[in-house]
């Protein structure tokens, strides 16, 4: 049932005019920079007058080079997708449903790789497998001579990116699942199937929905990688659409601007046919499954000593991929190994001296830490205001505003920043930390819609009610109702957005310039310098700074595991 | 007196049609206890949302005494926050990050109030006592019982002392005990203040003890509204009769017209005094409505008037004050509840009828 427009008596604040103002800002931060981008694909600039042209199609067309392009990108997140999702799925069944040893702490362990940032991650995978200098291979040279592991392929892309995404996909699955009620394959059990028997035959055809949803998001995550294509593919030449927008408009001399933007028109067709099949079977889902907000009882099959394995394999995952990198990472930042590898008795703090005295580097912290509290700000006051609009009000038109709002989250980053570029390289702010602050904030605007969307709703519409009928009007019943019961689920996605922000590689790649470095490029610049304890200090750091609201986003949220 | 005139109000989606409020009209006096009951889906609650204004009607009018609140015709809609309404939810809708105290004192904080912090703070106290639960003004709302979050509801709901007290299905999340109790305390409370009340159930006991009228609604329709006696043993549709409790239908022909509504019916068993809504021709096929607790055992030596009937019991079921079982004839069960009087499925008895005439409807015809 709607909600009419029942506290619609202050004349100013209504929820058109709500709706109106939102409309406006998401239209001029998503719909004008997707214009401007098929703007740059179709014109070209000669001798300073801009002209209409299908040179950029025609160029990127007749390339043989586009096609294959396009194929490993595809290739890529399709790869990535299947081994995380199906990895992810897994385990989350095994913490769910399972009586595997160590599922409570599961979904609290799987935060620790996903505290690591990507980039980390690949440079973290870069010391240990790099084909000369890799920790792992020069363990085992006697044995195989010229490096066995070669981090530098695709493959390895692969491999890490999976490795990096599957935290979220259990992140997913585990959210779903805990949510359903077992009772269905409880019923299987007692019809006499086997744990492996229900898994098949209940529990997968019945996630079918969320099966498809979240790997639509993973493949949409897959698409827009950037960190590690960057890292592990760009060395060996092997480019994904991501990393071909990104040289084309900032790397290659001349840029081909037009050229990147019909890319990004390739990737902006992509992503509204993604985010098309994402909607309809999430509407699916919640018919498919009935979510509630109880909590089920956890661990009800046995899958005997199966569950030794699992849990094993599970715990062996995060601490390579969550434990290892951070002691590496420590030790390197420490002077503890030096590179090329040698171990170094002698503990300094210099990295870090570094970091924060050099006034370049200190500048980047500071500005790194102005947009993460900046744009995680903007971008969950926005989603308030649009999520509120779009769960608690019957304006028309809101399923426009919903869909305008959730474009960015399928956009590749590179793409999104052409866009941005083109629509203000004119203002002041180009060139400046405000242009990183306003792309971040509309990249990530989707996902803070998303969570928000998710504790709105939680709220049952009643306590809403009983305000209007107490006779309080809708601002009055937002700002003394709604506001406080979803205050920590605002701080939850506050603090989910700051850690995402401070890890933010691909738009700042893209739009920084040399006054508003930030972070993760001083930490790339230093990588191209070859100097790892650097490098190290600015990891750990990302870390520790991230920790604090990690553990704030775990308190404040409500539906656990919702990131 | 609140007035609704000709309201209507459909539901559409992409699938369906749904005429959720079809053409109601009714008048609720002012001071009585006012209940729309109905099966779910009959549109009850949609028709207090309606006079909460938390949903707009299509068309007709609601008026508030002579003031017209609602009438999308002359585009007139007073909001829900500009309406002199308590509601009680169904969820109770507790504000849980505020205690008992600011959820109740909330209504006397709003825009439609101006009142000064120790008039606030004595209507507050007030309303808790009302509802006797005084000692707990300063607790936590997210402490309190299933029983002590409806009182808050109440007292929240009657502190601005509303022109109309709006109550949606409010005891139904309580447990069988407390629901019983909570039923006596409210109908008593509302005698006391005496607002006008509009009561949302689908529990036809509820219904019957608290109202001074009740409208018995299915399909968005009105089908019958009056006293609860009327409703209960006048019914004026077959619907209304099964809605409010088992019904037994006994065949029958009229044998006298005695006036538009009374006359003779002659049963297979004999013949009995009724009435009707409007008493056709003799010999015109009526069917008599007999309810579990009209039919009584009666000895073979104490048999009284005119009419008995010889059966067999099947069935017996315990209900602790007093068993109910079927009474076969033929082809005929007739479900009767037995007071006191032992019975064993098989053995065989007589039934008769306790009052001296009952209320028939016609024969459908066939």
């Amino acid at each position: 049932m709607s909600t009419p427009g029942m506290m619609a008596e202050n004349p100013w604040v209504t929820p058109r005019m709500m709706f109106a103002v939102a409309l406006v800002i998401v239209g001029v931060a998503v719909l004008v920079p997707c214009g401007m981008l098929i703007y740059e694909s179709l014109t070209v600039v000669e001798g300073g007058i801009r002209q209409a042209t299908m040179q950029h199609y025609a160029g990127i067309i007749s390339q043989q080079r586009t096609y294959e392009l396009l194929g490993r990108t595809v290739l890529f997140s399709a790869a990535m997708t299947v081994f995380a999702g199906s990895a992810g799925f897994l385990f989350a069944w095994l913490a769910v449903r399972t009586n595997t040893p160590g599922r409570r702490f599961m979904p609290i362990a799987v935060l620790l790789p996903y505290l690591i940032p990507p980039t980390l991650g690949a440079v973290c995978w870069i010391l240990l497998l790099s084909p000369r200098n890799g920790i792992i291979n020069r363990l085992i040279e006697p044995i195989f001579a010229d490096g066995l592991f070669n981090i530098y392929s695709f493959s390895g892309m692969i491999f890490v990116e999976t490795l990096y995404t599957f935290p979220l996909a259990f992140i997913f699955f585990y959210a779903t699942l805990s949510s359903i009620d077992p009772v269905l394959e409880e019923a299987s059990a007692a019809a006499g199937a086997g744990a492996f028997r229900t898994f098949w035959k209940i529990t997968l055809p019945r996630m079918m929905p969320t099966v498809i949803s979240v790997g639509t998001i993973l493949f949409i995550i897959g698409l827009e990688s950037f960190d590690v294509a960057w890292f592990l593919g760009y060395p060996a030449k092997i480019y994904i659409l991501s990393i071909e927008v990104f040289l084309l408009t900032r790397y290659n001399y001349p840029s081909d601007i037009g050229g990147a933007a019909v890319y990004g028109v390739l990737a902006l067709i992509a992503a509204i046919l993604l985010v098309q099949l994402y909607r309809r079977v999430t509407a699916d889902d919640r018919r498919f499954v009935a979510i509630t907000g109880k909590a089920y009882r956890l661990g009800t099959l046995d899958i005997g000593s199966w569950r030794w394995l699992a849990s094993g394999v599970f715990y062996a995952i995060i601490a390579i991929i969550g434990v290892l990198p951070l002691l590496l990472l420590g030790a390197i930042s420490l002077d503890s190994i030096t590179w090329p590898f040698s171990l170094n008795a002698n503990l300094t703090l210099d990295n870090y001296r570094w970091i924060f005295s050099d006034s370049e580097s200190r500048r980047a912290i500071i500005n790194t830490a102005l947009i993460a509290l900046g744009g995680a700000t903007l971008a969950v006051a926005i989603g308030f205001v649009i999520s509120y609009i779009c769960t608690r009000t019957d304006v028309k038109g809101r399923g426009v505003l919903d869909y305008i709002a959730f474009l960015p989250f399928a956009f590749p980053s590179s793409v999104l920043a052409i866009g941005v570029i083109a629509t203000f390289i004119r203002t002041p702010i180009y060139n400046t930390i405000w242009i990183m602050l306003l792309a971040f904030s509309i990249k990530f605007m989707p996902y803070s819609i998303r969570n928000i969307n998710n504790n709105i709703m939680q709220i049952h519409r009643e306590l809403e009610e009983a305000s209007y009928v107490a006779g309080g009007t809708m601002l009055s019943t937002i700002w003394r109702i709604i506001l406080p019961l979803v205050i920590p689920g605002l701080i939850a996605a506050w603090s989910l957005l700051f850690i995402v922000f401070v890890r933010q590689f691909s738009l700042p790649i893209m739009l920084s310039s040399p006054g508003s470095q930030v972070m993760t490029i001083m930490l790339f610049q230093e990588w191209d310098a070859g100097k790892m304890g650097h490098v190290s200090a600015y990891g750990i750091l990302m870390v520790l700074a991230s920790f604090p609201f990690m553990v704030a986003a775990r308190l404040m949220s409500r539906q656990k595991g919702v990131v | 007196m609140i007035r609704l005139e000709s309201l209507d109000k459909t539901f559409r989606s992409s699938d369906r049609t749904v005429h959720v409020i079809n053409n109601v009209t009714q008048a609720i006096p002012d001071g009585s206890f006012f209940t729309l009951l109905g099966p779910s889906g009959c549109g009850k609650t949609t028709t207090l949302r309606v006079i909460a204004g938390l949903e707009r009607h299509d068309s007709g009018s609601v008026w508030f005494g002579d003031r017209l609140i609602s009438c999308p015709e002359k585009r007139i809609f007073t909001p829900t926050s500009n309406r002199d309404i308590g509601m009680v939810f169904q969820s109770y809708a507790i504000w849980p990050h505020m205690d008992v105290y600011h959820n109740v004192a909330y209504p006397l904080t709003t825009r439609r109030h101006r009142l000064s912090p120790d008039e606030i703070r004595k209507r507050v106290s007030d309303a808790i006592e009302l509802v006797g639960l005084g000692p707990l003004l300063r607790s936590p709302s997210t402490a309190l019982s299933g029983g002590q979050q409806q009182r808050v509801a109440l007292a929240r709901a009657l502190v601005a002392q509303p022109q109309v007290l709006l109550l949606d299905e409010p005891l139904s999340n309580l447990d069988a005990l407390l629901r019983e109790r909570m039923r006596a305390e409210l109908m008593q409370l509302q005698r006391k203040i005496r607002v006008t009340s509009v009561y949302v159930t689908h529990d036809r006991a509820e219904a019957l003890s608290m109202s001074d009228y009740i409208a018995v609604m299915n399909g968005g329709c009105i089908e019958m509204a009056g006293t609860p006696e009327e409703v209960y043993k006048r019914p004026t549709t077959e619907f209304v009769a099964q809605f409010l409790g088992h019904c037994n239908f006994l065949p029958a022909t009229v044998r006298e017209r005695r006036s538009a509504g009374s006359g003779i019916a002659e049963t297979p068993f004999g013949s009995v005094t009724t009435d009707m809504l409007a008493m056709p021709e003799v010999g015109s096929a009526i069917k008599l409505l007999l309810r579990p607790e009209d039919l009584v055992t009666v000895t073979e030596a104490s048999i009284p008037g005119n009419l008995v009937i010889r059966a067999k019991a099947a069935n017996t079921m315990y209900f602790g004050e007093h068993h109910e079982s079927d009474a076969v004839v033929g082809d005929m069960v007739l479900r009767f509840k037995a007071n006191g009087v032992p019975i064993v499925d098989g053995g065989e008895l007589n039934l008769s009828l306790r009052a001296p005439r009952c209320w028939a409807f016609p024969a459908e015809k066939s």
